[in-house]
């Protein structure tokens, strides 16, 4: 059944990731406003939201990166901020705006993390060359990441978040400005990791690709949860980008109003 | 059709500037130090202005005929040359000069170039410049039949400064696209660089005589002609003057034209690969590959190894640490001169040579900060951390003082205080990363890593001024460590039993190594309540 936020509060034992009260607010801006979220453990959850919503605040405040002002975060049974190492040895984060060690190659990228995660160094080695195999990156793997195209570093980003293999996978709309074939194999690492057990919260604003990947969905707007549950169950038998529509609000005024676009006030196009 | 005309190019240009400096100033009101910052350089910049301009209305007065023709000569040199070099060592990235900014623009050359130049004169340093020109013009106004003369000459000489530094930081950034011609551009830049800060640094030094030979030399350079021709037309002299102008005018015209060549090419030549693809070795960890394979294959040997790989293969890095040795030396050699060049003495000062370098010890979570969140979010040991950007801070701060040392010990042949500088600093050094591990969080100041040698982003933010602040107090702390024990070893070494000395170089190793131990540990446990703080505080968002 579709929950509102005030709905059952099942203990983070149970679920993936539990949220309760999440609240962060930057001046008098309120970016994300007492949000509560569970997240079933091996589920493909989705947030999604229109511009600003709210989601990568969410994120980073899921991820330790951002302290919230207010709320509990609990990833794999370990709440985030009272027992943040073993948090973040069991998620790994895949953000938005993906700054990277721009001047380490791809595999050195890598191997640097796996050592800084405490992983041992065959481990390392062998993961390494793995995921540079299956994210098709084994030939760029001695060029500077400074170097990579946008598809590339999100490769590089994602192998550099499951490298230590968590449990639970946090991505940053993870999709955005990567070409269909590298989409493709993000995707597919990505369902191998649910079926092994994973957790995958995305956030996303392409209703396709949560409609299409995700089991269960979350919609965010102005800083607060609309609507959550299963996406069968949000949808209820529409598209799921109707529902979304539906729920954050359209803008009162549409393209069409552009009569200057349209050409219909009389102005000469140059 | 409306009927009112859209603004010109050149109003866009100077709005845009405006527009940039307006908001970089309200984004410093986010900062205390960055405001503290932008105060220091606004009073700096209206001093200069003031103090300049009122020399500048007094140089007919205060000043005879020979002593004036010394100074404008020097001054206009110095003028130009010092916008030629200065905002490509200061770090300044004028947003309205990049060309990626501009290449979707539908401008022409000709748009994009007097634009530019307008916008040039917008901001802090260039109306300093301005008033210290519009000074020397009124200053050197005998009548108003003269005026023309020198207001040419005053805008020609404005002009030369300005194009000539778009011209030279548009080739530098073409140059910058590779590797190689990126170590040259900042090569070009710091010995350009170094040469007007030496100048500026030596000239209390300098006696009359020695000024008048510069200036005998300066007066056949363009810069230093129109320095006389403002003389010649004070006097009446048009004909003279305006040959002058002219040499100086031709190098407008020259430079303008390559600056025109090399932004055509930058608007339409793709950005090379700055590094490519890299050999292969046989490390069974990349990050540990070549010389690092010595490295132990822990959290702290793979943030030392990524360090290593920096500082080889980050522009900025290399720049900054070409450019603080370089400086360093030129900050030195006036305390030297002080002290006499030929007392072996003057050795013991070659740790000033750090000045330059000494953000890499004071503001150790600022250096690359657009991926502290990679160390964030992997939970990495703190004393992992800190291992890797102390022993980035021991280099940073040893290789220029070592250079300074070896400079003077050479010159003066002060073999003793040679050595008494090297054992102070191999544990002084550790001493100061040490405490500035305990210092970074709490003033930290993003130094990006950026493909642009020069893109250090620090200037007309205010930071690089609070930057230079923290780095003189910091100063102050270093001498408190080393003056003592360098002076205490020297006349231990001098005048007692060798046991002495040794008793007083371990002594001060044992101390500097007390500090080192007491404050990494500090920082260790002090770290995790700070990194998200520090986190927030490096924000690419905020520092773009």
């Amino acid at each position: 059944m579709v929950e509102r936020s005030e709905a059952a509060r099942p203990t983070p034992e149970t679920r993936a990731v539990v949220v309760r009260g999440l609240a962060k607010s930057f001046g008098d801006k309120v970016a994300v406003g007492g949000i509560d979220l569970d997240v079933p453990r091996g589920s493909f959850y989705g947030l999604v939201g229109p511009n600003g919503a709210g989601k990568s605040t969410t994120i980073k405040m899921c991820t330790a990166l951002l302290r919230p002002d207010a709320g509990r975060v609990w990833v794999d049974g370990h709440e985030v901020w009272a027992d943040t190492h073993e948090a973040k040895c069991r998620f790994g984060v895949l953000p938005d705006d993906l700054p990277l060690f721009e001047r380490l190659t791809g595999d050195e990228f890598l191997s640097f993390l796996g050592m800084f995660r405490g992983l041992a160094p065959e481990d390392v080695a062998s993961r390494c060359a793995e995921l540079l195999d299956v994210l098709d990156l084994t030939s760029d793997a001695r060029v500077l990441v400074a170097d990579y195209s946008t598809g590339m570093r999100k490769k590089i980003s994602l192998a550099a978040a499951v490298l230590h293999a968590p449990r639970v996978l946090f991505l940053d709309e993870p999709f955005e400005s990567v070409d269909p074939v590298s989409a493709r194999t993000i995707q597919d690492l990505l369902r191998t990791f649910c079926a092994g057990g994973g957790t995958v919260v995305l956030s996303s604003h392409v209703m396709d690709t949560v409609e299409r990947l995700c089991d269960h969905v979350a919609i965010v707007n102005l800083g607060h949860i609309v609507l959550q549950g299963p996406v069968d169950e949000v949808r209820g038998g529409r598209r799921l980008e109707d529902v979304f529509i539906d729920a954050v609000g359209g803008s009162h005024r549409t393209a069409a109003d552009l009569d200057w676009l349209a050409g219909r006030n009389g102005d000469a196009r140059p | 059709m409306t009927g009112v005309r859209p603004p010109s190019t050149i109003r866009i240009f100077v709005r845009l500037k405006a527009r940039l400096v307006v908001n970089g100033v309200r984004r410093m009101t986010r900062s205390t130090w960055a405001r503290v910052g932008f105060a220091f350089a606004v009073l700096g910049a209206v001093g200069a202005a003031a103090l300049g301009f009122g020399m500048a209305l007094g140089l007919r007065s205060f000043w005879d005929p020979h002593e004036q023709h010394r100074i404008l000569v020097l001054v206009t040199f110095g003028i130009v040359m010092g916008w030629w070099f200065g905002p490509i060592l200061s770090g300044g990235v004028d947003e309205t000069i990049d060309p990626a900014r501009l290449s979707l623009l539908p401008l022409t050359r000709r748009q994009i170039r007097t634009g530019q130049i307008a916008a040039g004169f917008v901001g802090l340093s260039p109306l300093m410049v301005v008033t210290w020109v519009t000074g020397i013009v009124v200053g050197m106004a005998r009548s108003w039949s003269v005026v023309p003369m020198l207001t040419l000459c005053g805008v020609v000489v404005l002009l030369a400064a300005l194009v000539g530094s778009r011209s030279l930081s548009t080739s530098l950034a073409r140059l910058s696209r590779s590797r190689r011609g990126g170590d040259l551009a900042a090569l070009i830049a710091v010995l350009g660089g170094s040469t007007v800060f030496a100048g500026l640094q030596l000239i209390r030094f300098v006696t009359p005589e020695q000024l008048d030979a510069a200036a005998r030399v300066l007066r056949w350079t363009p810069p230093g002609m129109a320095g006389e021709a403002f003389e010649l037309a004070s006097g009446g002299h048009e004909l003279p003057a305006l040959w002058r102008i002219a040499v100086l005018a031709a190098v407008v015209l020259i430079a303008g034209w390559w600056w025109s060549r090399q932004l055509d090419r930058l608007l339409v030549e793709p950005a090379r690969r700055t590094g490519g693809r890299l050999d292969d070795d046989n490390a069974e960890l990349a990050i540990f590959g070549g010389r690092r394979a010595m490295l132990p294959r822990t959290p702290a040997g793979a943030a030392v190894a990524r360090e290593f790989i920096y500082l080889v293969r980050s522009p900025g890095r290399r720049a900054s640490m070409l450019g603080g040795t370089v400086l360093g030396l030129v900050y030195v050699a006036p305390v030297a001169a002080l002290m006499g060049f030929d007392d072996p003495r003057v050795v013991l000062v070659a740790p000033v040579g750090m000045l330059f370098a000494l953000q890499y010890a004071s503001n150790q979570l600022g250096v690359d900060p657009a991926a502290f969140w990679i160390e964030v979010a992997a939970g990495a040991p703190h004393a992992a951390r800190w291992a890797g950007r102390q022993m980035l801070g021991v280099l940073a701060v040893m290789f220029p003082v070592l250079v300074s040392t070896l400079i003077l010990a050479v010159w003066t042949r002060g073999w003793l205080e040679l050595v008494v500088v090297l054992v102070t600093m191999s544990g002084a050094s550790f001493a100061m990363v040490g405490v500035g591990s305990v210092l970074s969080p709490l003033f930290v100041t993003p130094i990006p890593d950026s493909g642009n040698p020069f893109g250090g982003r620090q200037a007309m933010s205010g930071t690089g001024c609070v930057a230079g602040i923290i780095g003189m107090l910091y100063l102050v702390l270093v001498g408190v460590l080393v003056a003592p024990a360098e002076l205490a070893m020297r006349w231990a070494w001098q005048s007692q039993p060798w046991w002495v000395g040794v008793a007083v170089a371990l002594g001060a190793l044992g101390l500097n190594g007390s500090v080192w131990w007491a404050s990494t540990r500090f920082a260790v446990r002090d770290l995790p309540t700070k990194e998200l703080d520090v986190l927030a505080r490096l924000d690419p968002r905020l520092n773009a």
